[in-house]
């Protein structure tokens, strides 16, 4: 009887029907693409942010960084303490390969260049490698910083390291007067070598003061066949709780249950102690310039897009919320002719929810796939690659487009029971 | 005669005034609940408008964690020379227009605790706020403290001191007893310096010079290489270096920032249209037996749409200010919470979210209108 009503009632006063489906369609729609932008926005701001360079740093256990100041080395009185070059990968193949975005080994050798200290770093600029799970990736200097500026070009950078072409700092190229295609002759404690300059780089960082070649020829340059001084390393992370940070220095003393989480959260410093395990005689840290300050602006956005998705859902609620109200209240007439007719007061507002909760799954249903497509158009405008679509999301749209449709119905139900049916049949 | 034209249209004016008001008086709720609905669409439009305007400049702060983003070092390259220290006053007056920060370092090479090291000389209050992403253990030296120092923490590991201990430094022939704050970790080289007060360090190397400036400049990339060019021609003898990692992906960053923040305000204020229109629309539409009922008393059509226009702007201008002043108390709110200073509020909105508001609610009256005033008053008063 009352789904009769209740279909009875959907099918008449279609225009009325209509006006209050889209204006539930439409909240549900801006709910909708908002969610779905803001469970997305960390990650792809994540992965914005990695274009500030490397964010952890391998380096030996033990030994000291190297200190360079203006291109000379300030450190000469310390022992050299190395890693095993043939190890890289597995600063990749570990629990966090799919965080792991990108790295570079680096050898620090001083070479001459006839009576010129001209030092030396030989990494990897944009190599293909096999990782132990058969997958191939590029990586390399290229990909960890995408902002130099190159004049000429990259060096080429087989597997064997054989093309002795090298890449010169801006302020070193300017100091010895070479330009890209130039030759440059190099004497160092393992050997000599003649190295074509592909290209100039500009960082603005320590590197304009270097001669970039690849990790093998400065392994040959320094005769140090199988060493490295460190790796950089791209890792995509979440911001590090408080409560970590403050315990951040020593992740052993925290309780086993809070390490357990600790360790299988992205933060930098569980990455960083997950790759100094894989590594061995390696110590990983945080490069606390890019860390700290990436997480900082990853809380300020995630917390600002949520702010953003809850005040347009509020607001998307209130607007349809009373377009439904004025629709109840304008029913009145309707109301009090049931009532005349014997209808119980339950079974009216049964009818009304009834319809509320037809209506908000309809107009979440249609806003939820607008809204989808809404985000995308966003996603794709600001970041340039579409975002996922998240369950999450839609399920959030439909539940506000129900919730905001039936409490439109359920605020003025209330009146209801007011209605006397007399006066509503006279008008 | 021609009185009579000009009086028309004033009685006219009065009569719909009437009703206007009666109309206000009869129908409160509705009237309230279509208030709220466009005061409430309104200033959330108000809201992302000032977030819009405010947020790639809050952000922009934010960046500031990544410290110098511009390096000045002497003009002569490799390692060779120091800066005048009267530097740092030439290079603020050069870019007095730019909201900028800087902090001079001298760098010189010494011993402690029988290893060879290096020694930064730093400004320490002026450091701080330029490397507020130091994690230091212990306490920064308090501003003005002469003998106290920071030490790299791998340093200090091997330097065998912590926090409250004292280190002798020496450089060159000169030695000086320093007490250790705090140790810095960073993840870079500055965990294997020691930090000491410059004016000490420049007393203890025999130099009134410095090594480098490090500059944060608030402002995109262009401007950071811009600045870099006018500080080298404007001061003899140095090198600006724009750390271009730095510069670039911020700029980048913030430029993306601003789109999202473009479109998402563009979102709302589609959202919000449609919300609020419907609303009115459904509003005319239940009004249709009234109108029918008016038109059959005689009233023209021209009375019946100077009501509902005087209602639709009354709605629009009551809804567009209330709007406007919850939106700015939201952005208000959004930015104590999230950037800890306030969004600032723009009276230039005024206008902008009024006009939107009264544009909303004109076109969400006059578009039911047709068809409402195509009824006939006796199918209107039969109730169809």
């Amino acid at each position: 009887m009352i789904l009769r009503i209740l279909m009875g009632s959907l099918g008449r006063q279609k225009r009325r029907r209509a006006i209050a489906l889209a204006a539930v369609a439409f909240g549900a729609a801006a709910a909708t693409a908002l969610a779905n932008v803001s469970l997305d926005i960390r990650d792809k701001v994540a992965r914005e942010l990695r274009s500030f360079g490397a964010n952890l740093t391998v380096l030996p256990a033990g030994g000291g960084s190297r200190v360079m100041l203006g291109g000379e080395e300030l450190t000469h009185l310390r022992a050299r303490a190395h890693l095993d070059s043939s190890q890289v990968l597995k600063v990749k193949e570990n629990f966090w390969r799919h965080n792991i975005l990108g790295f570079a080994p680096y050898l620090d050798v001083p070479a001459r260049s006839g009576e010129r200290v001209v030092p030396v770093r030989g990494t990897w600029f944009d190599r293909n490698v096999t990782l132990d799970d058969g997958e191939i990736i590029t990586t390399g200097m290229k990909g960890l910083h995408p902002y130099w500026k190159v004049t000429g070009g990259w060096p080429t950078d087989a597997a064997g390291g054989a093309g002795d072409t090298a890449l010169a700092g801006v302020r070193l190229a300017r100091s010895l007067g070479i330009q890209a295609g130039g030759r440059l002759a190099l004497r160092a404690a393992g050997a000599e070598a003649s190295l074509a300059v592909s290209g100039i780089v500009e960082t603005g960082a320590e590197e304009d003061d270097l001669l970039l070649v690849t990790l093998e020829t400065a392994q040959r340059l320094g005769g140090l066949p199988s060493e490295m001084d460190g790796v950089l390393v791209s890792a995509l992370t979440t911001p590090e709780d408080a409560v970590y940070e403050r315990l951040g220095l020593s992740p052993r003393d925290l309780p086993a249950a809070e390490f357990e989480r600790w360790s299988c959260t992205p933060f930098v410093s569980s990455i960083a102690y997950e790759i100094t395990n894989a590594l061995p005689g390696s110590e990983a840290q945080p490069i606390l310039r890019v860390a700290d300050s990436e997480g900082r602006i990853l809380a300020k956005i995630g917390g600002l897009m949520l702010m953003i998705a809850l005040a347009a859902t509020a607001a998307a609620a209130l607007t349809v919320t009373s377009a439904l109200m004025t629709g109840v209240v304008e029913r009145r007439a309707e109301i009090g002719l049931m009532k005349a007719l014997g209808a119980q007061e339950s079974r009216v507002v049964g009818l009304f929810l009834g319809e509320a909760a037809i209506l908000g799954l309809l107009g979440g249903l249609a806003g939820a796939a607008g809204g989808l497509a809404l985000s995308r158009v966003i996603t794709v405008s600001v970041f340039g690659t579409p975002g996922s679509a998240r369950p999450l999301s839609i399920l959030l749209g439909v539940a506000a487009a129900m919730v905001i449709s039936m409490a439109g119905c359920a605020i003025p139900a209330r009146g209801i029971s007011r209605v006397r049916p007399v006066e509503a049949l006279r008008g | 005669m021609s009185e009579a034209m000009r009086a028309r249209p004033a009685s006219r004016l009065r009569v719909a005034a009437r009703f206007l008001a009666r109309s206000l008086d009869l129908r409160a709720t509705s009237f309230l609940l279509a208030l709220s609905s466009v005061a409430v669409g309104i200033s959330v439009v108000a809201m992302s408008l000032a977030l819009k305007a405010d947020v790639s400049r809050k952000m922009s702060r934010e960046l500031r964690a990544y410290g110098p983003n511009l390096i000045v070092t002497p003009g002569a390259g490799l390692g060779g020379g120091t800066l005048d220290a009267s530097v740092t006053g030439s290079l603020a007056s050069v870019l007095s227009r730019t909201e900028m920060d800087q902090t001079p370092l001298l760098y010189a090479a010494g011993r402690a605790g029988g290893l060879g090291l290096t020694l930064a000389g730093i400004e320490f209050d002026s450091a701080r706020r330029l490397f507020p992403y130091w994690r230091v253990r212990g306490a920064w030296p308090a501003p003005g403290d002469g003998d106290s120092s920071l030490v790299g923490a791998r340093l200090a590991g091997r330097l065998k001191v912590g926090p409250g201990q004292a280190l002798r430094i020496e450089v060159g022939g000169h030695g000086a007893e320093l007490r250790v704050a705090g140790l810095v970790t960073t993840g870079e080289a500055e965990e294997e310096q020691v930090f000491v007060p410059l004016a000490l360090l420049q007393g203890l190397a025999g130099t009134r010079g410095i090594s480098t400036a490090a500059l944060r400049i608030d402002a995109g990339p262009d401007e950071v290489e811009a600045a870099a060019r006018d500080l080298e021609a404007a001061v003899p003898g140095i090198s600006a270096r724009p750390l271009r990692q730095v510069s670039r992906a911020e700029g980048s960053l913030l430029e993306r920032l601003d789109v999202m923040m473009g479109l998402l305000s563009a979102l709302m204020l589609a959202m919000t249209v449609l919300c609020v229109m419907t609303t009115l629309v459904s509003i005319v539409v239940e009004r249709q037996p009234e109108i029918g009922l008016m038109r059959s008393l005689g009233a023209g059509d021209g009375e019946i749409i100077l009501m509902l226009l005087g209602e639709a702007t009354l709605l629009g201008l009551a809804g567009g200010l209330l709007g406007y002043g919850l939106g700015v108390a939201g952005a208000r709110l959004l930015g104590h919470q999230l950037f800890g200073a306030a969004i600032a509020a723009r009276p230039e909105v005024i206008p902008v979210v009024t006009g939107l508001a009264l544009a909303i609610c004109w076109a969400g009256t006059l578009l039911p209108l047709r068809r409402a005033l195509a009824i006939r008053p006796a199918d209107a008063l039969r109730g169809e």
